[in-house]
């Protein structure tokens, strides 16, 4: 019972991530336009929305102009169940030529949309035209309801972040103790250390080669494209290429106290030059991940509280899983050494 | 034989992206994945990290398998 | 210190002793650049010119260090193993590299303009563009002495050098790459020599790991 508790509580936390993460519904959001380009005068459109609540009267929708200009809509009819009719009527002159759309009621908060349309009859500042016409004092409320932030274009796929993300940490803590075991092994030389390096670097390769797959799905749905050229992107796959040389370096070698050393000493100065890769990587190139290169973090209000309460124990639970998985291969190792070598380890 | 693993993986992971972009020209794809919010996205991360894990428990059945049919011998 | 000097010469006498070797190696490069010349003929896209030299600068790296180890005796190995420190050893073997190796770029930068053109590089970008070789070559030295003293070590011998070195060159091959691009686009120097700050901290990084990591290799 001693050596169980954590292997329950992986279970517990794995069990509740997966619960959490799929029973959470969605914050509220605006997905799309019917129209992205608009014209001077009167303009209906068909905005639509995703788990926003359009029924409630108090739905206010606005033009966001520029940060301190808006333009108030008239709401014409809720056409289905997340189709929204507006109209509103643009003079000749405008500000700006990329209009936001904002939506807002007391149970859902604001819903933003940014870049919603281009306004290419803009001629130039506005003259005596009241563009802030509306109580604007309501923009920017915030959602009531328990949910996951809504983001353009991820939307339920946020989700990810509790099974794809933890891929890489469970990762980098594997090779992490592949690299501590490698250099305890060329200090004492215990074939105990090669074997926890070696089963180590199997598993953390297993949560790898997931972690690639999982990424490009989720990148083929979102950005566009199965592989983009993104350092994080790079990064993972040169790390995945030094541990199958790893493997390879290791299959190359017959006698084992050699085979040990080399591929201990092959896998710090590897571990190094990937340290320096992934620390390097980001300042070269923009990056399509949250949080680089100009896009919105996950940890300022995308990571907000719900989110938290799913991702850390997510990312606990998930490197339990991949240690318990790590000791399992250890094992095996451990017991083949001995019977097929007669080796006590 | 022993070296052929890791090979044969590597090929096929260099290979899968340009597989799949040959098959992504279908709208099908697009429109299957990005229905109800693109939650089959969601759901196919997940099988493919439910699938990932089995098929590694599947490989050390198999080690265990070996191993306890070589100490009965 | 004395030690250090005589196994350098050492390394040199070694390698002009087997002239084929050097001359294969010299060969290997020339004849890469002729296959790219004839079919390209000229490059005019610096982009271009910049890659490809690179890539041949990679794979001469590889075909020369490569060899670095598999060429030596085993009674020789014996003997020296009897008489000198490996830390000297491994010394003397990373500044033998380097030398050759910017010995080597710089000729495939010379042998590479004279058959493509220089790329729009121009006389007055070409000083920081052979800083660039050489801390490039000096790199690949710092990175693959390591490697191929490992791959000699495995039953596949040298020819494991490019399997297991490749992803580890990325790094270097990212930094470099991206030093001499932007001298091709003509940025100031004060603006790009980050870069080659990085390169050299990259250098000394790799020779500290070269030296605490290679004793482990050598004694079997």
């Amino acid at each position: 019972m001693r050596h169980l508790w954590w292997k329950v509580l992986c279970g517990l936390l794995l069990a509740y991530v997966t619960v959490f993460s799929f029973i959470v519904p969605l914050g509220p959001g605006v997905i799309g336009v019917d129209q992205t380009s608009l014209s001077s005068g009167e303009n209906t459109v068909i905005i639509q929305s995703y788990n926003a609540h359009l029924e409630e009267s108090d739905l206010q929708v606005f033009l966001g102009i520029n940060d301190s200009t808006y333009l108030c809509t008239e709401v014409l009819e809720q056409v289905d169940n997340d189709k929204l009719k507006v109209r509103f009527t643009l003079p000749q002159d405008a500000p700006n030529t990329s209009f936001n759309i904002l939506m807002n009621n007391a149970k859902d908060g604001t819903m933003f949309f940014p870049n919603a349309f281009r306004y290419a009859d803009a001629a130039g500042t506005s003259g005596d035209f009241e563009w802030s016409s509306c109580p604007v004092s309501v923009v920017n409320q915030e959602n009531t309801g328990f949910s996951i932030p809504f983001q353009p274009i991820i939307y339920e796929t946020i989700r990810n972040l509790m099974f794809h993300v933890p891929m890489w940490f469970t990762m980098f803590f594997l090779m992490g103790i592949a690299l501590v075991s490698s250099l305890r092994y060329l200090s004492n030389s215990k074939t105990e250390h090669d074997l926890r390096a070696l089963a180590a670097v199997q598993v953390g390769l297993v949560f790898c080669v997931l972690g690639l797959i999982t990424g490009s799905v989720w990148a083929r749905f979102t950005w566009g494209a199965w592989w983009v050229n993104d350092p994080q992107l790079n990064g993972a796959l040169v790390t995945f290429l030094i541990y199958v040389a790893y493997i390879i370096l290791r299959n190359s070698i017959e006698d084992d106290q050699k085979r040990a050393k080399i591929a201990a000493v092959f896998n710090i100065f590897a571990f190094v030059i990937l340290f320096v890769l992934l620390m390097v990587l980001p300042r070269f190139s923009e990056s399509l991940h949250p949080g680089k290169g100009g896009n919105p973090a996950f940890n300022k209000y995308d990571l907000d509280n719900t989110l938290r309460m799913v991702f850390y124990p997510a990312v606990i639970g998930w490197i339990l899983l991949g240690y318990w998985i790590y000791q399992l291969r250890l094992r095996l190792h451990r017991i083949e050494k001995k019977f097929y070598y007669n080796e006590n380890v | 034989m022993k070296t052929f693993k890791p090979f044969a993986l590597l090929i096929l992971c260099v290979a899968l992206p340009f597989l799949a972009s040959a098959q992504a020209a279908d709208s099908v794809l697009e429109e299957t994945f990005f229905s109800s919010g693109k939650m089959p996205v969601v759901l196919s991360v997940v099988v493919i990290i439910l699938v990932g894990l089995l098929a590694y428990v599947a490989v050390l059945n198999k080690k265990v398998n070996k191993l306890e049919n070589d100490i009965k011998k | 210190m004395k030690a250090l000097m005589y196994l350098i010469k050492h390394e040199f006498r070694m390698e002009f002793r087997q002239k084929y070797a050097i001359a294969s190696i010299l060969l290997f490069t020339v004849s890469t650049i002729y296959v790219v010349y004839q079919a390209m003929k000229k490059i005019d896209d610096s982009n271009v010119w910049n890659a490809i030299l690179w890539i041949i600068l990679l794979f001469s790296a590889f075909n020369a260090i490569g060899k670095s180890f598999s060429t030596e005796q085993r009674s020789l190995r014996m003997y020296l193993y009897t008489t000198v420190k490996p830390q000297q050893f491994v010394l003397a073997k990373l500044i033998y590299n380097s030398l050759f190796m910017v010995v080597l770029g710089l000729l495939a930068l010379g042998v590479f303009s004279l058959f493509l053109g220089d790329g729009g590089l121009g006389p007055l970008k070409l000083g920081t563009y052979i800083l660039g070789v050489v801390m490039g070559s000096v790199g690949f030295a710092c990175l693959l002495t390591l490697i191929a003293g490992i791959a000699a070590q495995t039953d596949s011998g040298s020819g494991m050098t490019a399997v297991l070195g490749l992803p580890i060159t990325i790094p270097l091959i990212l930094i470099i790459m991206r030093f001499t691009t932007q001298i091709m686009k003509g940025i100031p120097f004060e603006d790009n020599v980050q870069n080659i700050l990085y390169l050299g901290v990259l250098n000394v990084g790799l020779i500290g790991l070269t030296y605490l990591l290679f004793p482990y290799l050598w004694r079997d």
